[in-house]
C-alpha cells in the first residue's frame, strides 16, 4: 500500500535532503568549526573556558560524560531488556 | 538531537523548576495515557520502549566527529516506533540517565525532555499522516524525522530565548542569531539521522511490519 508512489516519494525526500545539507553548510560555514559546547556557549554568548583535554576517540568519536558510567548503565539496560524479551 | 547542551547555571532557578514541572506533569500524562486510555502494558509495547531507551542512550553520548562535534538520539524513531506517550518516557529516562553520566546539567533536564518530546512528537504525526499521501516507508520516515528535529530545534530556541541567560550582555536578537546558526549546524545531522530512520524503519517494514503498527494511531 505504502510503496505505490516510491520515485516520486524518493524524489521528494531527495529535494529536501539536498535543501537542508545546503543550508545546514551554510551555517557551518558562518559559524565556523567548533565543539557542541563551544558552539553552544559562543551562540548564547557565554564567555568559553578552556576546554578540557579528553580522549581523542576512535577516529574522533568519543563518548561524553564518565566512561565507566556508560558502560554500566548500558550494560544494565540491556540486561533489561533482554529479560523483557525473555518474558515473551 | 536537539540538547540543550548549557551548563546548571545558564538558566534562572525559576526557569529550571518552570520546564521540570512542565516535562514531569507531560510525562505523567504520557504514563496516565499509556495506563488508562490506551492500557497498553503488554510485553512487546515494553520491549519497544526497552529497545529504544538502550539505543538512544547508546547513540547518545557519543560525540560525532562532523561538524566539530555533534550527537544524535534517535528521538524520531523512538515516536514512530512506540509513539508519543512511550515516547516521553524513554526521553525522560534518556536525559536523566545522560545527566548521571555526566553529559548534561540536572537542571536543563525538564528543558531537554521538552525539546525530545516535540521531536518525539512531530515525527509520530507526521509519519502517520503522511500515510495518506500514499509515500513509501523510507522516505516517509526520513521526511518525519527532519521535521520532527526542525521542530526540536525551534523548541530549544523558542526555551532558551523565554529562558534567558544568565550573565551574558547579549541581547536576545543576538542569542536568536547564534541559535538560528547552531539550529542550522544540527539540521546537518539531522539529514544523516534521517537517512539512518529512514533505513530502520524500511528495513523493519520488510522483516517486522507488526512493529510498525501501520494503521493505528499509538498515541
Amino acid at each position: 500500500m505504502y510503496e505505490i508512489d516510491r520515485k516520486k516519494s524518493m524524489l521528494l525526500f531527495g529535494i529536501l535532503i539536498i535543501a537542508v545539507s545546503g543550508l545546514s553548510l551554510i551555517a557551518y560555514h558562518v559559524s565556523g568549526n567548533m565543539g557542541i559546547e563551544e558552539r553552544f556557549n559562543s551562540a548564547v554568548g557565554i564567555k568559553a573556558e578552556p576546554e578540557e583535554e579528553g580522549l581523542s576517540g576512535i577516529f574522533g568519536f568519543n563518548i561524553e560524560g564518565n566512561i565507566l558510567y556508560y558502560v554500566i548503565i548500558l550494560a544494565i539496560l540491556i540486561v533489561l531488556c533482554l529479560i523483557i524479551y525473555g518474558k515473551k | 538531537m536537539a540538547h540543550i547542551h548549557l551548563e546548571d547555571g545558564a538558566f534562572s532557578l525559576q526557569w529550571i523548576s518552570i520546564w521540570w514541572i512542565l516535562s514531569i506533569a507531560l510525562v505523567c500524562l504520557c504514563i496516565y495515557w499509556m495506563k488508562k486510555v490506551k492500557k497498553s502494558n503488554d510485553n512487546k509495547v515494553l520491549t519497544i520502549a526497552g529497545m529504544c531507551t538502550a539505543a538512544s542512550f547508546a547513540i547518545f553520548q557519543v560525540n560525532i566527529p562532523l561538524f566539530g562535534g555533534v550527537h544524535m538520539n534517535l528521538t524520531p524513531l523512538i515516536g514512530i516506533l512506540g509513539g508519543p506517550a512511550v515516547g516521553g518516557i524513554i526521553v525522560f529516562i534518556v536525559n536523566i540517565l545522560s545527566a548521571s553520566i555526566g553529559h548534561g546539567g540536572w537542571g536543563m533536564i525538564g528543558a531537554n525532555t521538552l525539546v525530545n518530546i516535540t521531536e518525539v512528537s512531530v515525527a509520530y504525526f507526521i509519519y502517520h499522516g503522511l500515510a495518506k499521501a500514499k509515500l513509501s516507508s523510507f522516505p516517509r520516515a526520513g521526511i518525519a524525522t527532519l521535521l520532527g528535529l526542525l521542530f526540536g530545534n525551534i523548541a530549544m530556541i523558542v526555551i532558551i530565548l523565554v529562558s534567558g541567560i544568565q550573565g551574558v550582555m547579549q541581547s536576545r536578537m543576538d542569542i536568536f542569531y547564534g541559535l538560528s546558526l547552531l539550529a542550522g549546524v544540527n539540521m546537518g545531522v539531522a539529514v544523516i539521522e534521517a537517512v539512518l530512520t529512514g533505513y530502520v524503519v524500511s528495513y523493519l517494514q520488510k522483516v517486522r511490519p507488526d512493529m510498525l503498527q501501520e494503521d493505528e494511531f499509538l498515541v
